[in-house]
């Protein structure tokens, strides 16, 4: 009599399961169920802890370019539900995610190898998709599913269900795959449908496997192997074939389209630099230096720009590394000759070559820019070892 | 019900923390004065908190309410040993700045942490030799926002790391004192 029961009793469950397949999000009509509901008043609190934590770089006139790009590829009916919004995160690693809400995160790391405004519009796009087409919901409700048949066998075996908690679950879900990457089937559907809303918006097709080929080069050459954007399911070589085919196929008779390069180049600029930063700290000295050239290449009279192509050097030490140092602080603050920290690299310099009195003038100068440097003890001991 | 001594409570905290199962190694309340077996130095730990030597390397940890709350640590390691989250690396003869600038970017390229801010950054004195004293704030990945005295020395081929990390709301002030008196009794057993 047991086998019925059970039997019985897991058909109820699976029949009370939801359904993890809901139509994407495509009007204005679209009406979100109650668990979707919870899960986006519970991303937005995790969002507004994100947002405060000191994660993002702030660029109000960035924030507000980006947005526009994303704003550009979705229909006004679709933007009437999800509204849409683009910030930069400070990280040098190559990333984007979306909360389920359309929250839409990209690394720093990731929009400083961007060439243009296409393959911004690419990576945003695909993002875009994991929010339309309701990946966060699907997949929380496809764990919930699975944790419902668990739930059974406990029950049927005699353990214990433990069920609740699973509402607290929800935004954390939906969060954590939007950042560590979602179903291999959904990746490709935001690969494909991505593709789609930027040649719908104009922009050329071709570009999407440019910053693909970019990223790989870039992966291989860094011998990374832990999951990115461009490299998590399908894995990237997988990934840019499909895009292969795409061009191919679909969209063989498109040919050209918007890139948009000065205007991305021009407003990206500066956190291209604060990415060089960050890269600097991580000991990451070719990706730096490459990324304050960049820098350099957009805007040439960028001096920290030049300062950090000076720290870079500096620290890196190798043969001749010094005096080329030298010669990018020396650009720095003749492009700006209030900023201090170029006189402190000089200084630095100098008192490594032993030349203690021409270090002390560089040093004073650069405490007297900024006299409040939290490093002001150790210059006050270098200017003291000058006796005069 | 008899009332609880004030020598029965690092007693109970070792309890405590094993029965919680918090760690998997003995925590062993603190005596005051203690010598590395392995790392050459010697300490003066603080009456009534708990230790626990971490790992093969050999880590120092002692707290005094939780890991959490308020840690004092003290790691050893050889220069030019890959650091977690920067590719930069100590090297001997670095001045104590270029040091605590290496270890601030450690800090600042950890991947779980976020808002790093240096509060303070100076030579002093560990041991006799020239270190650097570093402070800074950071939040959590669960928003807990620590602040952190970080003081570094290199002796020949090691740098010695001594750290307070505390909750910087009420934790971090109350045990600022016996951090620094514990680092002024730091001493490397290289120079006795």
């Amino acid at each position: 009599m047991k086998r019925p029961f059970v039997t019985g009793l897991l058909g109820l469950v699976l029949v009370a399961c939801a359904t993890s397949s809901l139509p994407p999000i495509r009007d204005a009509n679209v009406r979100l169920e109650e668990d979707e509901q919870r899960m986006w008043a519970r991303v937005e609190q995790e969002q507004k802890k994100f947002d405060a934590s000191g994660a993002l770089y702030r660029d109000a006139e960035l924030d507000a370019y980006l947005t526009g790009v994303a704003r550009k590829l979705q229909p006004p009916a679709v933007l009437q539900v999800i509204p849409f919004r683009v910030a930069v995160v400070k990280n040098p690693w190559l990333n984007a995610f979306a909360m389920p809400n359309g929250a839409l995160y990209i690394h720093s790391g990731l929009l400083a190898r961007l060439d243009n405004e296409a393959q911004l519009a690419a990576v945003l796009g695909h993002e875009m998709v994991h929010v339309t087409h309701r990946h966060g919901i699907r997949d929380f409700r496809s764990a919930q599913n699975k944790t419902a048949f668990l739930a059974t066998m406990n029950v049927t075996l005699g353990g214990v269900p433990v069920l609740g908690g699973i509402a607290d679950l929800v935004g954390a879900f939906g969060t954590t795959a939007a950042i560590t990457g979602y179903a291999r089937d959904q990746e490709r559907e935001a690969d494909s449908e991505g593709l789609d809303l930027m040649v719908r918006a104009g922009y050329d097709p071709a570009e999407t496997l440019k910053a693909f080929e970019e990223m790989k080069k870039e992966l291989d050459e860094q011998k990374i192997k832990e999951p990115f954007f461009y490299s998590s399911h399908p894995r990237l070589q997988e990934r840019i074939e499909s895009f292969e085919s795409s061009m191919r196929t679909t969209y063989r008779d498109r040919q050209g389209g918007a890139r948009n390069a000065d205007v991305f180049l021009k407003k990206t600029q500066r956190a291209v630099v604060e990415n060089a930063q960050l890269d600097l700290k991580a000991g990451r000295f070719r990706t730096a230096q490459w990324g304050a050239e960049k820098a350099i290449a957009i805007r040439p009279n960028d001096p920290k720009a030049y300062y950090i192509l000076g720290e870079v050097l500096r620290q890196k030490a190798g043969d001749g590394d010094m005096q080329k140092a030298g010669q990018h602080y020396q650009k720095a603050i003749a492009l700006d000759p209030a900023y201090p920290d170029p006189y402190k690299g000089v200084g630095l310099i100098q008192l490594k070559r032993g030349e203690a009195c021409q270090a002390k003038k560089s040093l004073q100068s650069y405490l007297a820019l900024a006299p409040t440097a939290s490093d002001r003890a150790y210059i006050d001991g270098y200017i003291r070892q000058c006796p005069r | 019900m008899p009332a609880v001594t004030r020598a029965t409570i690092p007693l109970l905290l070792a309890t405590l923390f094993v029965a919680t199962g918090c760690v998997t190694a003995p925590w062993v309340p603190t005596d005051g004065a203690y010598t590395s077996p392995v790392d050459r130095y010697a300490i003066d730990l603080p009456q009534g908190w708990m230790r626990w030597t971490q790992g093969e390397d050999g880590r120092l940890v002692v707290t005094r309410d939780g890991v959490l709350l308020q840690v004092i640590m003290i790691e050893r390691f050889r220069v030019g040993e890959p650091l977690k989250h920067t590719k930069k690396q100590l090297a001997r003869g670095m001045m104590p700045q270029e040091a605590a600038e290496v270890v601030l970017d450690n800090f600042s390229s950890n991947k779980d942490i976020s808002g790093l801010e240096v509060k303070d950054n100076r030579p002093t004195t560990i041991s006799g030799k020239p270190g650097f004293w570093t402070v800074f704030t950071y939040k959590t990945k669960d928003e807990l926002k620590l602040k952190v005295v970080y003081c570094g020395v290199l002796d020949g081929e090691w740098f010695y790391g001594i750290r307070y990390s505390a909750a910087q709301r009420h934790y971090f002030d109350k045990d600022l004192k016996t951090f620094e008196t514990v680092l002024r009794s730091f001493k490397l057993k290289t120079n006795a």
